[in-house]
């Protein structure tokens, strides 16, 4: 049976030492049900504070309820707002406290739309609060007793301060475990687990990621786009802007950053990112990936072959980009000057203002004694006076993002696939 | 032309000027004498100190370890291409950015008439702000209306300022200046090392606050150096000790002989007679 999401950590705990990481997860009170409910019926004085506590845990069953009943999924409604206004625990607690009766048939409904209200809240909700993208970064830290998560949020690979994991993925996350028997066999549930992920990744909440991953890998277990979205949070954790913190930050005193060296985390994300081809052979995105990070590890004649996979198809032009850039860069290590070059202006052409693939060219150019060349590579853009050129252009910038871009049609996809399952 | 060796121009201690007022720079220079030789920039200190009034006969250079023939030495104020790349990042604003305007419009103060001088500016984006140009309003308007944003691409930054530096075959220096990790740079920092062993500018680093791998061995591969400072308090004095320190090196030059005519070669220069520190590029690329 999938290990419950509320409960002590000791399962997970021990699943996390097996996997080689160590994290701390919410030490949530460990009451299964709700044990008052036994007591329903039994007559307590007026005033009494065990009526006044039951009263008021009857309210914010009905308030939840009626939320959920009434929410329009994909959206921040006022239902979404009520809810978004209480305080965590006081949703774990109802969460805890209802949960046998989310696990029975007529509680399936309502942990479908449960999951979409919290994810809703999670990702439109905060949206206001949230420092723009490109500024925020979060990676995880542990530090020794805590009650929940702790992240560490970066800026310009610096650290800027620390966090703890949102909520509402988290019972998101619970009530998708509670539908049925096997949640894995539920359309919805994996659906639901990708968009979150590609929502987290889009906005780069690499520590919230961290977890989601972590407990919904729990829940569907062998999911090619769980094994994706490990792979594109590991590649994150590689990245220089990671590693750049881990290497500059000063934790408190017991405190301890838990990602590894630049090559451990690329060899989490291979060892991730295979496993997703293996699930799913016809993952484009997954195996673009997959040939990036094994250029990375130095496994350039492999890169190549993988990349040319990618590079070969006429699909989404990103993933073109992408895969253009990276095999100009697996061909110019093997020494394929040529195959570089094409490469390198195949990129150029799908995206005529982004830096990189003119930076690449320009770096080739000048490798091969080219230097007026090299010039004129890189000044077609980078030496455009007075022109700003905004952040879209370039993909590179926001390669490790790039998945968040199917966030929004994958939440749609889960709504659908909710619909569709109420009909059975 | 030889195509074995890096193609270079002897220049007349008349002094050459060239500008960079044309979209290309132009190939050659304005007269018509043109030999191929390797031209070393060093600077020679002694107790901390410069060590001054040196002459070809007091050089000894090997290259790949024959002994060369010092054919010239200059000392003198030659004509400077200084290029800035300046971080702009979002680690830099507030006083950080006061500072580095005002250190920058120092150095600008500092130039002589014939020098030229160039911008750079990065965040995640590199951008060529002003080309060599000895008109250096442009790149004050520049600095006054730049507002620091973004990550930091300093490994981009600097291949694009020293391919920038290489556009006119004057001396050049590049100063970097940088105070945060890259974090969104293409190109890897091999590559731009590379590139800069491969290089005339010569480049120094100016660092503030956080581990400098990549600026230090590209300042020891082009044969600069790496200051560290902890404040960007006393930037404009440091910029001003680059500048001055730059002005008193020497420019070696020889004609190889004897050895192989592709390829990398390492150099090793020193002073004869003194026990002196000499800070020189480590090599350079034939034929590139």
């Amino acid at each position: 049976m999938t290990p419950r999401l509320l409960t002590p950590t000791l399962s997970l705990f021990s699943v996390s030492l097996v996997t080689g990481l160590a994290i701390v997860l919410a030490g949530v009170p460990g009451a299964r049900g709700d044990e008052r409910a036994s007591r329903q019926g039994q007559e307590t004085p007026a005033g009494n504070p065990q009526t006044t506590r039951e009263a008021e845990e009857a309210a914010a069953r009905s308030e939840w309820v009626a939320a959920v009943e009434q929410h329009d999924p994909g959206t921040f409604d006022d239902h979404a707002a009520r809810i978004a206004a209480w305080k965590p625990d006081r949703v774990r607690a109802l969460l805890e406290r209802i949960e046998v009766v989310l696990r029975s048939p007529a509680g399936t409904r309502l942990a479908r739309r449960g999951a979409l209200l919290h994810a809703d809240i999670a990702r439109l909700g905060r949206a206001q609060a949230d420092s723009a993208p490109w500024a925020a970064r979060s990676v995880r830290r542990s530090p020794p007793g805590s009650p929940s998560p702790e992240f560490v949020r970066a800026v310009d690979g610096g650290l800027a301060g620390y966090g703890s994991v949102v909520g509402h993925w988290q019972f998101g996350r619970f009530l998708l475990d509670s539908i049925g028997s096997e949640p894995s066999r539920e359309p919805m549930v994996a659906t639901w687990l990708r968009a979150a992920a590609a929502h987290l990744a889009g906005t780069r909440a690499w520590g919230d990621l961290d977890l989601h991953l972590l407990e919904g890998g729990q829940i569907v277990p062998g999911d090619a786009g769980i094994f994706f979205f490990n792979g594109v949070l590991h590649e994150a954790y590689a990245s220089p802007a990671a590693q750049g913190v881990i290497e500059s930050a000063v934790l408190p005193r017991g405190n301890r950053f838990l990602i590894g060296s630049t090559e451990q985390e690329l060899r989490e994300a291979e060892s991730f990112l295979r496993r997703a081809l293996g699930a799913d052979p016809d993952f484009l995105e997954a195996r673009l990936r997959f040939g990036w990070v094994l250029h990375q590890l130095g496994q350039h004649e492999k890169a190549v072959t993988e990349l040319r996979l990618v590079a070969g198809t006429n699909g989404d032009t990103l993933l073109l980009y992408y895969a253009r850039l990276f095999l100009g860069s697996a061909e110019e290590a093997l020494g394929n000057i040529e195959a570089a070059r094409e490469c390198y202006e195949g990129a150029v052409a799908l995206y005529p203002e982004a830096q990189s693939a003119r930076l690449a060219l320009a770096q080739l150019m000048r490798q091969s004694g080219d230097r007026p060349a090299a010039l004129r590579a890189i000044l077609q853009v980078l030496g455009r006076r007075g022109v700003g050129y905004p952040r879209a252009s370039d993909p590179w910038l926001d390669y490790h993002a790039a998945p968040g871009r199917h966030a929004a049609a994958l939440f749609e996809q889960a709504v659908r696939a909710c619909e569709e399952a109420e009909k059975r | 032309m030889n195509a074995g060796w890096r193609p270079l121009v002897v220049f007349a201690l008349a002094g050459l000027a060239l500008t960079a007022s044309a979209p290309l720079p132009p190939q050659t220079p304005s007269f018509s004498t043109r030999v191929e030789a390797v031209r070393v920039d060093v600077l020679v200190t002694q107790g901390g100190r410069v060590v001054r009034g040196l002459g070809a006969p007091d050089f000894e250079i090997r290259d790949n370890g024959v002994l060369q023939q010092v054919d010239l030495v200059s000392f003198e104020q030659l004509p400077l291409n200084v290029i800035l790349a300046l971080d702009v990042s979002s680690s830099v604003a507030g006083e950080r950015m006061v500072h580095l305007r005002e250190a920058a419009f120092a150095l600008l103060d500092a130039l002589g008439g014939e020098d030229q001088a160039a911008l750079v500016t990065f965040n995640e984006q590199v951008r060529l702000e002003t080309r060599l140009t000895s008109d250096l309003s442009g790149i004050r308007h520049v600095l006054e209306r730049t507002i620091p944003w973004g990550d930091t691409a300093v490994v981009d930054a600097c291949f694009a300022a020293m391919v920038l530096g290489e556009s006119d075959l004057g001396r050049s220096l590049l100063i970097v200046f940088s105070d945060g990790n890259d974090t969104s740079s293409w190109l890897t920092a091999e590559r731009v090392i590379d590139t800069a062993r491969r290089s005339d500018v010569v480049v120094y680093p100016v660092s503030a606050g956080r581990p400098r791998g990549v600026l230090g061995r590209i300042s020891s591969e082009t044969g600069g150096r790496l200051f560290e400072v902890e404040s960007t308090r006393n930037l404009e004095q440091v910029f001003l000790r680059v500048l001055d320190e730059f002005r008193q090196r020497y420019l070696v030059s020889y004609s190889p002989r004897g050895v192989d005519k592709g390829g990398w070669h390492r150099l090793d220069v020193r002073v004869k007679g003194r026990d002196a520190q000499i800070t020189a590029r480590t090599g350079y690329q034939a034929g590139r």
